[in-house]
């Protein structure tokens, strides 16, 4: 079997006229035993968010340590890691990362020098600074024997194989502009998780894709978003993942330009055959 | 060298902003008022144009809808606002808000609307009290989930509308503009067509809580305050104060 992950953040084509900076980020770590953790996170941008690019680093930052954390408390026993993440995925885990993520907010703030806004009482306003960061997270843990789902904020968890296209976790959808938030106090109450078993090198090939709202809310529907994620499945299985991870950031310059004009991200893990994989790479020569 | 690929995927589209005048046409609004309505939106028509050319990544859909004795759409589709004209309306007959309430609501319930729209902008202009039970149409219309999300400004015209139901469809005060006198009255709609621009290139931000004071059912204007900047509302004050409807 053979994993690849791979991914991009692109600026949206609004946030060009304006220059304004792309507030998305995204990370992985893949560790010997197979596991990976990929995470997505998309910095609010309005006018009162002014950090959010620092709070979506910092987001993916946390999730990828936090699920590192357990992951080396587990690695001896993955089944109790899929049970605890099971039970605690969207209580202590969302909080452990609501905690961290906090903590780094109010860390950055001070290391940078920047202004702290003071409650009536004279107390450092916390509330007003966490929303200055505010960032929406999206993540995966895929493990040789399951995969963990973990969103809070909008964004996308896609699964793609030979059967066609499916959602591993749905986060509730809130019309417009406004989405669930780590800057919220008790960010965590909103954040919904799912563990599913699957051993990985089970139906292959498949792909497992993270994106930033930017990315659907381009799509003229939900059936179109979902017809996208089978094409890019597919462009993968016919040129390989290489070739689809050079074109990415063109494609999704082009997507956001044609689409809604937001910030783009999306983070790709590809599992398939090893043979077939080269099978793949001498058809196309 | 890597082979430059088409990009896959399904069809692109821009995010729809649906913009809807809603005008009361009753007999009070005849001659001076209903004139000047007509020529203050049509006016907006090119700056709005511009705004959109501005954002390509919006698609502005205008819609009027006007009522007296009843309510009518004078534009029965959403229209692009490339192709959008303002038809003059005429004035007669009573108020009969709750039924453009009803009206509007059909046309925010999903579908017709997408829940991948930017947020509506609803532009309520009235001069008058309304003459058929409004009330429950419009808690219909405010409970919608594109009915709470949308941007909603009232144009109070003259000094026998009542602001009080104005604002119970604007849910904000501050978005009951004042227009007492003609040159006001151009304000106000030239400042309400801009809300179009602000709210069609917008950025995304924590979810706020809705909090409904006690003994008031009315979902609060939880997003217009954010999405608009009410520190340049024209000053009604300031505008032809001597002359006055």
């Amino acid at each position: 079997m053979k994993r690849i992950v791979f991914g991009e953040s692109v600026q949206g084509a609004s946030h060009k006229r304006v220059d304004k900076e792309c507030q998305d980020s995204f990370k992985k770590i893949e560790f010997d035993d197979g596991t990976v953790i990929m995470a997505i996170a998309d910095g609010h941008g309005s006018k009162s968010c002014p950090y959010s690019k620092s709070g979506s680093s910092i987001a993916v930052n946390v999730f990828c340590k936090v699920m590192d954390e357990f992951h080396t408390s587990y690695a001896e026993n993955l089944e109790m890691l899929l049970t605890y993440l099971n039970r605690e995925g969207d209580t202590k885990v969302a909080q452990a990362v609501d905690a961290e993520w906090k903590r780094r907010v109010l860390k950055a703030h001070t290391n940078h020098k920047r202004e702290v806004p003071f409650t009536e009482d004279g107390e450092k306003n916390k509330v007003e600074i966490y929303k200055q960061y505010g960032s929406t997270l999206v993540g995966l843990m895929i493990t040789p024997i399951f995969i963990f789902a973990f969103q809070l904020g909008d964004g996308d968890i896609s699964f793609v194989d030979n059967n066609g296209f499916d959602h591993p976790l749905e986060d509730e959808k809130i019309l417009g502009v406004e989405t669930h938030s780590l800057s919220k106090i008790d960010s965590w109450k909103k954040v919904v998780s799912a563990v599913r078993r699957r051993d990985e090198s089970e139906g292959l090939p498949y792909m497992l894709m993270l994106s930033t709202d930017g990315f659907a809310n381009s799509y003229k529907n939900a059936d179109e978003f979902q017809k996208t994620c089978v094409d890019y499945f597919g462009m993968i299985r016919q040129y390989g993942a290489e070739a689809v991870a050079v074109n990415l950031k063109d494609w999704l310059s082009e997507t956001s330009a044609m689409g809604c004009g937001d910030d783009i991200t999306v983070l790709i893990a590809y599992y398939s055959d090893d043979s077939k994989l080269e099978n793949e790479a001498d058809a196309n020569g | 060298m890597a082979e430059a690929l088409k990009r896959p995927g399904g069809e692109l589209a821009s995010r729809p902003l649906h913009f809807f005048w809603v005008v009361d046409c009753s007999g009070s609004m005849y001659g001076e008022k209903i004139g000047t309505v007509n020529h203050a939106i049509q006016s907006t028509i090119p700056e709005m144009l511009d705004a959109a050319k501005d954002n390509p990544n919006a698609q502005l859909l205008v819609r009027t809808l006007r009522f007296s004795t009843g309510a009518t759409w004078v534009t029965p589709n959403p229209v692009s606002i490339e192709d959008f004209a303002w038809d003059d309306l005429d004035a007669s007959g009573v108020t009969d808000l709750g039924k453009a309430f009803e009206m509007l609501a059909a046309q925010l319930t999903i579908p017709p609307m997408t829940d991948r729209a930017l947020p509506p902008v609803i532009v309520l202009l009235s001069d008058g009290q309304p003459t058929d039970d409004y009330k429950k149409s419009l808690d219909k219309l405010l409970h919608l989930p594109w009915g709470k999300k949308a941007v909603r400004i009232a144009i109070s015209i003259g000094q026998d509308a009542d602001d009080d139901v104005l604002q119970q469809f604007t849910g904000n005060r501050e978005l009951v503009l004042q227009a007492n006198n003609p040159q006001a009255l151009v304000k106000m709609i030239k400042w309400a067509s801009t809300a179009a621009s602000l709210v069609s290139a917008p950025a995304s931000r924590p979810k706020e809580m809705n909090i409904i004071p006690a003994g008031n059912n009315t979902p609060s204007a939880t997003n217009a305050p954010l999405v608009l900047d009410m520190n340049n509302i024209p000053d009604p004050g300031s505008i032809g104060a001597n002359d006055v409807w």
